[in-house]
């Protein structure tokens, strides 16, 4: 139940720089998630905010206060860990009331928490039994049961879902949003996993080499990326990138890649034209790119199938063209064969361009 | 720099001491003796250590009770050691000789700790009490490798021994250098066995460093030049130290 | 694969043997009378198995069929002997295990500036061989009257089973999985709180090994006791082996004397040996 805030955090492990004056402003009751791949500085971040490492620089604020001070058992955070790290010589139940005991609570308020907690997961019958003699999902619950039974200000999670089988995974994610909401306690939550991240979070922060990349709500994050990376890294499949330049024309200008040109509307190229000459990179969609056996438009490619991937509900081509391949992504009764020749249609109001070297977007 | 004493007066004598030390004759012999005893001792308990895990790694009905019983002689202290192997070697009432006779073998008893042998036979028997260390230092090793490496190899067609020098070997390396620096240091250390099985002898047969020292400093009471045989000693011990520190951390570059 | 097991169990028989015979054959002697023992050549099993010499070390005369046999002169040192090296391990053992746990903790878990010169001079300790050692010990211990002492014994046998112990716990520590701890921070514990609720009962079955280790080298020690207490009231079993050899030979007395030693260590290895065999072995110095 609190608004945390993350100011200028520094860390350096050796020669690797992990984090990098990070700034991040989460919001009370917020499911706030940190997004990166791996090495990206996501969990020693959720560490140094739990005070289980320090940080060279920067402070965290809860609320009002400045926590840095504060060691790990003082700062009313409870964290679930990847690999849930239950105490093995207790049994759940000990396992989840321990930070009650060790606080002293009196037993009948103990039992309270915990009748309440376990009902909430769905865990009441194993109580009395061991981490051992658990299931995988069954543990994780446990580790959430020892997390919630505190009634923390802030829940702090490190891929909680990771060890668990996809399909349980899947109901996991329902599950662990519902428990947020009910509990109304701010969470911040680690993953690499993208589409935790878009299914989970109220806000998202794309993480990439110790510095934060962009900050949004997950559907804007896709829509508008802020940079190729974020571009890049959200989106199955991943967006499509081709090296291109601007052209000037009489009234307006393309865009013009080695392979091809089109015509852009007015409005882009006038955006697009403030930042040349650099060099340029265009990003579109897989969703974006339209698949026919006949050219349909004047600016239609003619591509060779090179891949296909059925997937069910769609299929996913994946085409070349002059050294380049795309994906697109077709109805699932558009049925066409490796090394068959057929056209793609770009949408061009989707197209985003990035500039080559800062890797910012230009729109 | 070294102050060292006689008797009950102390008179300063320098380096004295260290010089009667390397010149006493008997000091190439004492030398001698305390490499070869550390040198056959080593090997052979490395090698009876390395089959003895490579079998105990494998998995067999009676593997439990063979951990056990392998386990034992270590169990046993170092001058029980030399006690037991004394009453097995001795040439009067021994278990050797008794089973060599009874099979026929051999005529009539016959000393088996000659002057020539005896320390190999005390490495021998050094040996029996150190292996299970060493084992249990090459089986830890060995537990740690993934069996998906032999399945690997067996189906690209490796046979036995070429699975053990390719798979095996370079995975227990750090176990082998620990046990080969710890059976070297310990047996140039080594006191118990010497004075309990063989008194240095016959003759000064088995007279290790270590037991010199204690002859020189117990019985002849010249501390000083005990003292001194004890740097000497040290020094040599360290060598070994050192060199397995050396190899150590060349590993890592 | 018929081939392989059979050489297997070839083995294991013979590695079986190797290890059981001698101490059988001290056994075997142990159970035989002076003229049968020491008959030439010797009986392989016991022949007329008798406790007799097993009495006779604790001091009682026995009726044999030869005759009343005395009991062995040394039965009073086997009697302290045994009870004196009770009272040098156990306390060495408590000892032991209350410095080498908290300081292979410390060693295994964190990195710190001086941590690998700390653990070379732990191992370095090793280098020094315990005939040179004791000859201070000797000299500083007369002047401190703790010669001829128990107490002088624990002092010097925690010096060699420290820095072993401590060895081993550091590489035991280092294995032991890091999350629980953090998780028991989180929960609100302070660092000692943790270490003493969550580390070492999750480190239990390696303690208990160690703890054992370090009996069997504090029983076992055989040096320090003959020089330091040899003949007095405080020497412990093992200098008793010796005397009994060259001072009086008296063989049978030697032979269940002998075995008297080895039970500890066998009972020991035999019902902890679970727990010995989980100890991981990591090098300290690289962790």
């Amino acid at each position: 139940m609190v608004e945390v805030k993350i100011e200028n955090i520094s860390k350096k492990f050796g020669d690797l720089q992990a984090l990098h004056e990070v700034n991040l402003d989460i919001k009370d009751k917020e499911f706030f998630v940190l997004l990166g791949p791996s090495g990206c500085g996501k969990t020693t971040l959720l560490n140094i905010i739990g005070g289980l490492e320090k940080q060279d620089a920067g402070s965290i604020y809860l609320g009002d206060t400045c926590i840095d001070r504060l060691p790990p058992e003082k700062r009313d955070m409870a964290m679930v860990f990847q690999s849930y790290a239950l105490y093995p010589h207790m049994n759940a139940e000990e396992n989840i009331t321990f930070s009650l005991r060790i606080k002293k609570t009196p037993k009948t308020e103990i039992q309270t928490r915990l009748k309440e907690t376990s009902e909430m997961l769905g865990i009441s019958k194993l109580v009395k039994r061991r981490p051992s003699q658990l299931s995988g999902g069954e543990r994780q619950r446990v580790a959430l049961g020892r997390a919630i039974i505190r009634k923390p200000r802030l829940f702090l999670m490190d891929e909680p879902l990771s060890n668990i089988d996809a399909k349980l995974r899947v109901g996991m994610r329902v599950e662990l949003t519902r428990l947020q909401k009910k509990l109304q306690t701010t969470t911040i939550y680690v993953t690499h996993d993208q589409t935790e991240a878009m299914t989970m979070a109220d806000r998202v922060a794309i993480m990439h080499s110790g510095k934060v990349m962009q900050v949004d709500k997950p559907l804007d994050v896709y829509q508008k990326p802020n940079n190729i990376f974020v571009a890049g890294f959200i989106g199955t499949p991943p967006m499509n990138f081709l090296d291109c330049n601007l052209e000037d024309r009489k009234d307006g200008g393309s865009l013009k890649t080695d392979a091809f040109s089109f015509d852009l509307p007015s409005d882009m190229y006038n955006l697009a034209r403030k930042v040349t000459p650099s060099p340029l990179i265009m990003g579109i969609r897989a969703e974006n790119i339209s698949v026919s056996e006949s050219k349909k438009n004047k600016d239609d490619i003619q591509t060779e199938v090179y891949a296909i991937e059925p997937l069910g509900s769609e299929i996913i081509y994946t085409l070349s063209f002059d050294n380049h391949l795309v994906k697109a992504k077709a109805p699932p009764n558009l049925l066409l064969d490796i090394e068959s020749k057929v056209w793609i249609s770009i949408d061009k109001t989707a197209i985003r361009l990035f500039d080559k070297e800062t890797g910012k977007s230009i729109f | 720099m070294k102050v060292d004493f006689y008797a009950k007066t102390t008179t300063f004598v320098g380096f004295g001491n260290y010089w009667d030390a390397i010149t006493n004759p008997m000091m190439p012999r004492y030398l001698y003796v305390t490499l070869r005893f550390t040198f056959e001792s080593t090997v052979i308990s490395f090698l009876l250590a390395l089959g003895t895990s490579l079998l105990l790694n494998e998995s067999f009905k009676a593997r439990a009770i063979l951990r056990v019983v392998v386990l034992l002689p270590w169990a046993v202290s170092e001058y029980a050691t030399a006690t037991i192997w004394r009453y097995i070697y001795s040439s009067e009432i021994g278990m050797i000789n008794a089973f060599l006779f009874r099979l026929g073998i051999i005529p009539r008893y016959v000393n088996i700790l000659t002057a020539a042998h005896a320390i190999d036979f005390v490495a021998i028997a050094y040996a029996w009490h150190f292996m299970p260390l060493i084992a249990f230092f090459l089986l830890a090793g060995l537990q740690t490798i993934p069996e998906d490496y032999y399945k690997a190899a067996k189906i690209d067609g490796a046979g036995a021994v070429r699975r053990f020098v390719n798979i095996t070997l370079p995975h227990i390396r750090y176990a082998v250098l620990i046990g080969l620096i710890l059976a070297t240091m310990e047996a140039a250390r080594a006191f118990d066995i010497i004075f309990m099985l063989t008194s240095g002898g016959p003759g000064s047969a088995t007279s290790t460093m270590t037991y010199d020292i204690y002859l020189t400093t117990f019985a002849e009471l010249n501390l000083g030049l005990g003292a001194a045989k004890s740097y000497l000693l040290i020094i040599l011990v360290l060598a070994f130290a050192v060199m397995y520190f050396q190899a150590l951390t060349r590993k890592e570059r | 694969m018929n081939q392989r097991r059979f050489l297997v169990y070839i083995c294991a028989v013979l590695l079986f043997v190797w290890s059981i015979v001698p101490i059988y054959w001290v056994m075997n002697q142990s159970l035989m009378l002076g003229s049968d023992a020491l008959y030439v050549p010797a009986y392989f099993f016991p022949k007329d198995p008798t406790l007799a010499n097993y009495y006779r070390i604790f001091g009682y005369s026995v009726e044999t069929k030869y005759g009343t046999i005395r009991p062995s002169g040394f039965a009073p040192q086997v009697m302290k002997g045994m009870i004196n090296s009770l009272l040098v391990s156990i306390p060495v053992t408590l000892i032991t295990m209350a410095v080498a746990t908290p300081v292979g903790y410390a060693l295994g878990r964190y990195k710190f500036r001086s941590k690998n010169l700390l653990v070379m001079l732990l191992l370095g300790s090793r280098a020094l061989p315990p005939v040179a050692i004791v000859i201070p010990y000797f000299y500083l211990y007369q002047f401190l009257g703790l010669i001829n002492t128990v107490q002088g014994l624990i002092i010097i046998y925690t010096s060699i089973t420290i820095p072993i112990i401590t060895w081993v716990l550091i590489g035991f520590f280092a294995t032991l999985p890091k999350d629980m701890e953090l998780a028991a921070r989180m929960d609100g514990c302070g660092r000692f709180t943790a270490l003493r609720r969550i580390v070492i009962p999750m480190a239990s079955s390696g303690l208990a090994a160690s703890a054992i280790l370090a009996f069997l080298l504090s029983w076992n020690e055989f040096l320090y006791s003959m020089i330091l207490t040899a003949g007095s009231t405080a020497q412990t079993l093992p200098p008793v082996l010796p005397a009994m050899l060259f001072m009086q030979f008296d063989a049978t007395a030697l032979f269940s004397a002998t075995v008297l030693t080895l039970i500890p260590p066998i009972f020991v290895a035999l019902f902890f040996q679970k727990y010995i065999l989980q100890l991981k072995l990591v090098d300290p110095v690289t962790v």
